[in-house]
């Protein structure tokens, strides 16, 4: 009887991701010349590093909006992507994306920089110049 | 030819560098500590027996790379390893040239890519492996080589396609266990094809070069062979090109991956054809599938390895058979002569070694940081027939059958 408790946590802890209220994020751009995006164009931008014409931003790693968004679009865990990653650079193939620490930074930088696609947070206030792309609920 | 490339590196450097382009330069590297054990006495398997060893795969790897404009880059990496079969010393040493988007050229000492992860082999941090299976990955093939190579990249909305052509020359050694053969090869080339699609990605390679290996007692004993042939007016003719060591070799690699945020599979198929009788056709296959739980993975593999050995020419012993008692001594001599020569022809193709062995893994990676893993691996092998190239033995009673564990921690760093 003492084991129903630490298995129900670990299941717990398991499905926090699923369990969790639905997050809603913004894929966003400054520049008038990218047309709207679907979900496999936008992953493939954000895996295809110095191939893809169009230059993505993401947030550090850590920050619970990457997880989020590496989750809902990329569909791959953290940990996969970071793998993913250490293999493109190290075989010269490509770099991965930008990487900002907050939703500041990278609007400051989307907004200076065309050619570039981020994403946000749903309740982020966005500059007028800024363009909603696409919107992801997860 | 080697520094021949470096001062052709040195000078795209210098011609293609932008002087309005500020230099940039990073540095990141990746590292492993690797701790293994076998659970038999008197076996060796991949370099570790029964006593808990580090010194097989870990290893430090330290990449710089300058960037001299957008579209021109030089990088370094050089590799420190606990392994002194291995060389610690520069592995990749190239200019990149990135045209356009969809295309980039590298020119240098290149990473060979026979395999899915043969570029990363030794970042251990981007597969889940600690031991690339190695049915198929052959630790003796050649890793690097001199050359250029061209990669380009298709994207459409629903897929990526990419194309991968190279052409270069490897001149060095090549290890397996103790032993170190001088190799030379030539017109060595290769066409990868990549298709990801979805969630999957496909890889089909097709890999060929010209392979010369030094090996003095062959050639002797061919020497040998080649003036018997001419002193009795006999055809060893097939004897003789059973020795050969040089000559073309072909490779053929697909592989199949599928990835998704809770399960994984990872699949490759290799066959390796040289066109030499000497060395084995070697195929190998294996079958990873595993399962993401947030930052913890596990796995189970089956690898498969299936060498086939030409048989030995009976030229020889026919020629013996057909010999009439000799009559004189002169005749006993050459008889004689040509008993030893067979005798060490047969003994020589029957030490020949094989892989025919099947393997069983077991698995699992802790993403514990965002650049750090900690992984564990048991794995089974079991030989399907003794005097195999799989395990280094002292022991006549060895039952062919091994359990290894790993322990591995990765680590990569910017």
């Amino acid at each position: 009887m003492n084991r129903p408790l630490p298995l129900l946590l670990t299941l717990g802890l398991l499905c926090q991701g699923t369990l969790a209220e639905p997050k809603t994020i913004h894929v966003i751009t400054n520049d008038k010349s990218i047309n709207a995006l679907n979900k496999k164009k936008i992953k493939q931008i954000y895996m295809a590093g110095d191939y893809s014409e169009i230059e993505p931003l993401t947030f550090a790693k850590g920050n619970q909006w990457r997880v989020v968004f590496n989750h809902a679009v990329i569909g791959l865990q953290e940990s996969r992507i970071n793998a993913y990653w250490a293999q493109m650079k190290f075989t010269g193939r490509a770099e991965p994306p930008l990487e900002f620490e907050n939703e500041q930074a990278i609007l400051g930088y989307l907004k200076n920089n065309p050619g570039c696609i981020a994403y946000v947070p749903a309740h982020i206030n966005l500059p007028p110049e800024i363009r909603v792309l696409y919107t992801i609920n997860y | 030819m080697w520094r021949c490339t470096q001062v052709l590196i040195a000078l795209n450097i210098c011609l293609f560098a932008n002087p309005l382009h500020s230099i940039e330069s990073s540095l990141s590297g990746y590292a492993r500590i690797i701790a293994g054990v076998i659970d038999d006495k008197n076996v060796s398997y991949l370099g570790y027996d029964n006593s808990l060893s580090f010194d097989q795969h870990s290893l430090v790897g330290l990449q710089g790379q300058l960037e001299f404009s957008s579209a021109l880059s030089a990088t370094v990496l050089a590799e420190a390893h606990s392994n002194s079969n291995e060389d610690s010393e520069v592995k990749w040493l190239y200019l990149k040239y990135q045209p356009t988007t969809s295309s980039f050229i590298k020119l240098g000492q290149l990473r060979t890519p026979f395999f899915s992860k043969s570029d990363v082999l030794n970042v251990g941090f981007s597969y889940p492996w600690i031991s690339p299976p190695t049915e198929v990955y052959i630790d003796y093939l050649m890793k690097n080589f001199q050359g250029i190579d061209f990669r380009y990249a298709y994207l459409q909305d629903n897929y990526s396609a990419y194309l991968e052509a190279y052409y270069g020359y490897f001149d060095g050694e090549v290890t397996k266990g103790d032993f170190s053969i001088d190799t030379e090869v030539t017109n060595l080339s290769g066409l990868i094809g990549e298709l990801k699609f979805g969630q999957f990605s496909w890889r089909a390679a097709y890999h060929l070069g010209d392979v010369s290996l030094m090996i003095a007692d062959l050639e002797t004993l061919s020497d040998n062979i080649t003036s018997m042939q001419t002193a009795l007016g006999a055809d060893f003719n097939d004897t003789i090109d059973s020795l050969h060591t040089c000559g073309r070799a072909e490779f053929y690699q697909i592989g199949l991956e599928y990835e998704s945020l809770n399960n994984f599979i990872i699949s490759e198929y290799t066959l390796v054809k040289p066109q030499q009788d000497f060395f084995p056709d070697m195929n190998g296959f294996y079958f990873t599938v595993g399962r993401h739980f947030n930052n913890l993975s596990a796995w189970l593999t089956y690898g498969n390895r299936q060498d086939s050995l030409e048989d030995a020419q009976t030229e020889i012993t026919e020629q013996i058979d057909n010999t009439p008692t000799p009559s004189s001594q002169e005749e006993a001599i050459s008889l004689a002569t040509l008993q030893g020569l067979d005798a060490g022809y047969q003994q020589v193709f029957a030490e020949r070694q094989k892989d025919n062995i099947r393997s069983w893994s077991l698995g699992l990676r802790w993403d514990f940081k965002t650049n750090t893993a900690l992984k564990m691996q048991l794995k089974q092998v079991k030989a399907k027939q003794p005097n195999n190239a799989t395990f280094a033995v002292e022991d006549s009673n060895f039952d062919q059958k091994t359990n290894i564990l790993l322990i591995g921690l990765e680590w990569v760093f910017e």
